[in-house]
């Protein structure tokens, strides 16, 4: 992959030679954030509505602070990943990083909700 | 993508039949001899594994491994679905259950979209690092909904 970039630049005027014009990779990156954005959206309103409602049952002890936390720092995490990993590349391979991460964030963020409420203790 | 940035030169044009579009970006040098390059540059950066074919992207245990992945990808993508069925929005305005289904959408085609793009960006690296990609997919990407439900 990244063997490839370096024998090319040899031949190439210049190193990490954008191959995609910057307005489009700009548009890329906008479209995935709204995408991105609704699971961390959903994540943060989780974590700001969840605390008050366990504890209007009783149950404020038992939160589940790291699947919340999960909720909110994964569609941040893989959306950067994304963008790093697709450094270099041609508009596609972006698009599909890109892609696949944020199909993990939407993956991740079901698990999360249903974990949280296999773990929500029973109440009296 | 595939735009070539200098004019061939005349005598040349026999060569286009003989090449594809955008040769020239990756250095001029056909896929094969190019893969030969940086294999034989792959090997002498790897000094902990000077017996092993630097790089060997047909070799038994790479398609024995890919085969593998497929059928857990495959698994992936089935778990998924069951869990689709397990999950369910309790929105009632039009934006979040378009926006849940969506999300559930996604979340079905993760595991064929993860493997597509590990099979794909990672045709010319080696071994291990697509069995990384593909095993960090795999944890990524466990259906617990559906396995949550089974085991409850």
């Amino acid at each position: 992959m990244s063997d490839v970039a370096t024998t090319a630049d040899d031949e190439l005027e210049t190193e990490d030679a954008p191959r995609t014009s910057p307005v489009v990779l700009v548009i890329l990156w906008i479209v995935f954030a709204i995408l991105y954005g609704y699971p961390l959206f959903q994540g943060i309103s989780n974590l700001i509505a969840l605390p008050p409602y366990y504890a209007e049952l009783g149950i404020g002890g038992a939160v589940p602070w790291y699947l919340l936390v999960i909720g909110v720092a994964a569609p941040v995490i893989l959306y950067l990943a994304a963008m790093l990993l697709g450094r270099g590349r041609e508009l596609f391979p972006r698009a599909l990083i890109l892609a696949v991460g944020l199909a993990a964030t939407n993956a991740l963020a079901l698990s999360v909700v249903q974990w949280a409420q296999a773990v929500q203790p029973a109440l009296k | 993508m595939a735009r070539t940035s200098e004019p061939h030169e005349p005598g040349l044009e026999d060569e286009d039949a003989l090449s594809w579009a955008g040769d020239d970006l990756r250095g001029g040098i056909d896929p094969l001899t190019r893969n030969r390059v940086n294999a034989s540059r792959d090997g002498d950066e790897t000094t902990d594994e000077p017996d092993v074919a630097p790089d060997a992207p047909s070799s038994l245990a790479r398609t024995a491994a890919t085969v593998l992945f497929a059928v857990l990808y495959l698994t992936v993508v089935v778990g998924w679905i069951l869990s689709s069925q397990v999950t369910g929005s309790t929105a009632t305005d039009v934006f979040s259950q378009v926006a849940w289904q969506f999300g559930e959408f996604v979340a079905i085609i993760s595991g064929a979209l993860w493997f597509l793009a590990v099979l794909t960006l990672t045709a010319e690296s080696r071994t291990l690092v697509r069995v990384g990609w593909f095993a960090l997919g795999v944890g990524v990407l466990v259906p617990w909904p559906f396995l949550l439900e089974v085991l409850a």
